[in-house]
């Protein structure tokens, strides 16, 4: 049980690694981060500083549909964030191959506590996101 | 940063804390990294932490998952709870009263400090219903070592206010989830900290939606701190199967103890 697990994690790791490497290079060789703020000389101050509550999203993308957009245009800071919501996804691949094994286990309380784990991490991914009291 | 985030994943992989009050502090103070961009670096590090170390230890049948989802039930609600009410409460009481909390309870931890495996625990009613008692090998001692767990409901209790602190700071709460497991349900100090490293990459997953969304997540900072505490964690995983519990625990106390104090200061509003 333990092994598909930790497979899957592995996998789910090794994506998001190779994508974030990916989008590191790709930074560094068209030396641009495909939005605003170039990635040479001074623009370090630019993004390091990038206040998100002062600017619009102009130097990042922070939705999923900007993200996938922006890494069909192979923007690098676009296929990073790729990389790293590929990374937020691994937990809750986690606890869905937990939700199977328990199934196929037949242990019905387990099924339910993880079937009740899921709903809140998916619930806290797309619906929550979305009521204006979170948006500090 | 990517050194930093390193040996930022050996230690939270190790103790079971996501590492991302190291990170914190480390981004904002030395990189000079806007507070919001390193929170939000700090929560991705912590799915990184967890997952990055969790690999190993749910292989090696180390972290008890039936326990770790179980108490989940609760840190989740809990994280979300306190993502929401994050804008009304002022943070640097909740730094305070986090750094108090953290420093009453190295004293038990310390007081323990020399035993290597709980003595005398009995199961209880939960842990019979839902059979959370098992066993995990060890590795240093070379032999499959056999575990009660205890005091079910304090330790969900525990476990959601360790959820609201996580959805409330942006961090991992780790030595919440370490203390609840090791010292109200008297699990083994491996599995401790190894249950709540794959619980702690839940917690964040629960709140990092959020930090996502408001801009929180700077491609350019993430990328190395993610990469150098994958590292990490998988050099920090190795080290744990081998490392006796009561030199873990010894660890344990020691970063509490430095995790305490950056609280208080931080309440008092003197940077560390």
């Amino acid at each position: 049980m333990q092994l598909l697990v930790s497979h899957t994690l592995l996998y789910g790791l090794l994506a998001s690694t190779v994508i974030i490497v990916i989008g590191l290079v790709l930074m560094a060789v068209t030396n641009s981060t495909g939005y605003a703020c170039d990635s040479s000389g001074d623009a370090l101050n630019c993004i390091l500083s990038f206040n998100p509550l002062s600017s619009s999203a102009s130097i990042y993308p922070t939705t999923l549909a900007s993200v996938i957009s922006g890494v069909l245009q192979t923007k690098p800071f676009a296929i990073i964030e790729l990389g790293v919501i590929v990374l937020l996804a691994t937990p809750v691949l986690r606890v869905f191959n937990s939700l199977i094994l328990f199934g196929l286990e037949r242990d019905r309380s387990f099924v339910l506590i993880t079937l009740f784990v899921l709903g809140v991490l998916l619930f806290s991914f797309f619906i929550v996101p979305s009521i204006p009291i979170f948006k500090a | 940063m990517f050194l930093t985030a390193i040996a930022a994943g050996i230690i939270g992989a190790i103790v079971g804390i996501g590492g991302g009050l190291l990170v914190t502090p480390v981004l904002t103070l030395i990189f000079g990294v806007d507070i919001r961009l390193a929170i939000g670096a700090s929560v991705v590090s912590i799915i990184a932490t967890s997952s990055g170390g969790a690999a190993a230890y749910v292989r090696d049948r180390v972290t008890n998952i039936r326990v770790g989802m179980f108490l989940e039930i609760t840190t989740t609600v809990g994280a979300i709870t306190g993502a929401a009410i994050a804008a009304y409460i002022n943070s640097q009481v909740l730094f305070a009263l986090f750094g108090v909390v953290l420093l009453l309870s190295i004293v038990p931890s310390f007081r323990k400090r020399k035993e290597e495996f709980p003595k005398g625990v009995e199961n209880d009613a939960w842990s019979k219903k839902l059979k959370l008692s098992t066993s995990y090998p060890d590795m240093r001692l070379k032999k499959e070592v056999p575990y009660n767990v205890t005091h079910t409901p304090a330790g969900l209790s525990i476990m959601y206010a360790a959820g609201v602190i996580s959805g409330l700071l942006g961090i991992g709460s780790g030595a919440f989830k370490v203390l609840g497991m090791e010292g109200a349900m008297r699990l083994p100090m491996k599995v401790s900290t190894t249950t709540s490293n794959f619980m702690i990459g839940v917690t964040a997953a629960a709140s990092a939606g959020i930090y996502f969304v408001r801009g929180d997540v700077n491609p350019f900072i993430v990328a190395p701190v993610v990469l150098g505490i994958l590292g990490g964690a998988n050099i920090g995983t190795r080290l744990l199967l081998k490392m006796k519990n009561t030199t873990i625990r010894y660890i344990f106390i020691i970063v509490l103890f430095a995790i305490a104090v950056e609280m208080i200061a931080k309440s008092l509003g003197v940077p560390i």
